[in-house]
């Protein structure tokens, strides 16, 4: 019997691996497989060189690694590697591709869900939409034909755990940059944000349940019993109300369409200037002691000097605030183009002043308050009553 | 005479069960040898048939796989699963039934209808 060395060995292995065989397991069978034909078809002293590749082109029809592209594939899915035919890979494209369009389009309706405090709704619309995707995917991993080595090779398709895997932190990902379902960021006192309609970063100052700035919008949900007042009677003080301030220029003008639901007594979204705690100014929209949604305007120095305005029909009002020197000018604006001016005054301040947003929620539960279309510029205005 | 491999494409992994169904365990040369012995030559699985048949079943459970080594080389030796066992026994019977049905078409007996 033909004696098998070593080198005859690796001269197998070293051919093998040349013509593309690199699956371990394949190796072992073949090179076996060959040592035995070799052993029992070769006398001692023959050219085992020679018959090696006499023999080896009976292993295959056009070339050795189409045992290595059959095997690994094979072998692949024992791995957690899947066989899918052609339509099992489209469906799981079209779930892949899909998935994103999908979620950009409920996550759009579930922020306003949120928007209208219907959280509830909002994180089973989530699941919903979370899970479908995933269990497409399922059906497809379980049909039965994904294991059957004899489909039609050009019908074969490869593919891996990967693009299940990973199409969780994908989906993750994507709900935690739409903000669904755990819609709206916490903040502490302190923390920074920017807007980039805004010059300089915002900081707040007391802390929102959540708030939001997707879409170049900035929402701010209030918390229950909180306010910015200063009462004449001076029995009550409060200052709880969380506020995202930005150091504004000595000249500027603000403009801001603000939006809430004016559930409770006192609900208000507002354009806050502020120099401390004692000196500011709240322009705000809230819901009057009337049930009204009014424009008020409370100026503090001190003592709050409170200025309930205009009442309006909708939720959204436009607001604006210029300062030119030491003068402020409040606007309103039902459509963000005719303005009217609400109040003309003074504000003197050695330190410099803070520009913001607030939501307040005196006597209800929670206050969510949007604010859009900010623009923001150091014009000085020169005529109070055009506000150019 | 050999039997095109177009004919034995769907047949391959019954007959494989089937050998091991009757050895305890087998190799991959073995069952080359085994099953042109047990034809007369008639039947001839190449190993780019063979070894990729193994790793399928391997891969789904229906053959258990032990390794032996003799000096650098290694010998895999391929046994039924008992999910093998069970799937042996249908495949088997399908094919008699297939082949059975087979014998009316071509001998065109009019039996089946």
């Amino acid at each position: 019997m033909f004696e098998i060395t070593d080198e005859h060995i690796d001269l197998i292995l070293g051919d093998l691996s040349a013509r593309g065989i690199r699956t371990d397991d394949l190796q072992d069978n073949l090179l076996d497989h060959i040592c035995i034909l070799a052993e029992r078809n070769l006398g001692p002293g023959d050219d085992f060189e020679a018959y090696y590749r006499s023999i080896i082109p009976s292993f295959y029809r056009q070339q050795l690694s189409e045992l290595e592209e059959e095997t690994r594939v094979l072998l692949k899915h024992r791995r957690c590697f899947a066989v899918l035919n052609r339509w099992q890979l489209f469906t799981l494209l079209f779930v892949t591709l899909i998935g994103p369009v999908v979620w950009w389009t409920i996550a759009t309706f579930g922020g306003e869900l949120v928007t209208q405090n219907r959280t509830v709704e909002a994180w089973q619309v989530g699941l919903v939409f979370a899970l479908f995707p995933l269990l497409i995917l399922l059906v497809l991993f379980l049909t039965p034909a994904r294991f059957d080595p004899l489909l039609p090779r050009g019908a074969k398709v490869l593919v891996g755990w990967k693009p299940f895997v990973s199409i969780v932190p994908r989906l993750t990902a994507f709900i935690l940059f739409l903000g669904l379902p755990f819609a709206g960021l916490h903040a502490q006192p302190g923390d920074s944000l920017n807007l980039a309609s805004l010059p300089r970063p915002l900081y707040w100052e007391n802390s929102p349940l959540r708030y939001d700035t997707r879409g170049g919008r900035l929402l701010i949900v209030a918390g229950g019993k909180t306010d910015m007042f200063r009462d004449p009677n001076v029995t009550y003080n409060t200052d709880n109300a969380p506020k995202l301030l930005f150091v504004a220029d000595s000249n500027f003008v603000l403009t801001a369409a603000i939006h809430h639901d004016f559930v409770s007594k006192w609900d208000g979204g507002a354009i806050v200037l502020k120099a401390d705690s004692l000196n500011w100014i709240k322009f705000c929209f809230e819901k009057d002691y009337t049930g009204q949604k009014r424009v008020v305007s409370v100026v503090t120095r001190g003592i709050s000097d409170d200025c309930n305005s205009a009442a309006v029909a909708g939720n959204t009002i436009h607001y604006k605030i210029a300062k030119a020197g030491n003068v402020i000018t409040l606007y309103f604006s039902q459509d963000g183009h005719s303005w009217y001016l609400i109040r003309h005054l003074t504000f003197d301040s050695n330190q410099p002043l803070r520009l913001g947003f607030l939501a307040q929620s005196p006597t209800g539960q929670q206050c969510t308050v949007t604010f859009s279309d900010i623009y923001y510029s150091t014009k000085k205005i020169s005529d109070p009553y055009t506000g150019e | 005479m050999t039997y095109s491999s177009e004919l034995l494409k769907g047949t391959l992994k019954t007959i494989v069960l089937k050998l091991l169904s009757d050895n305890k365990k087998m190799y991959g040369y073995e069952i080359t040898q085994r099953v042109k012995e047990l034809t007369q030559d008639k039947i001839q699985i190449t190993e780019g048939a063979l070894y990729p048949t193994l790793h399928a079943l391997e891969a789904d459970g229906l053959v258990r796989t032990e390794i032996e080594y003799i000096g650098k080389r290694v010998r895999k030796y391929y046994s039924l699963s008992p999910a093998g066992k069970a799937t042996s026994r249908e495949r088997i019977t399908e094919l008699a039934a297939f082949m059975q049905t087979m014998a009316h078409l071509l001998d065109l007996q009019p039996k089946l209808r």
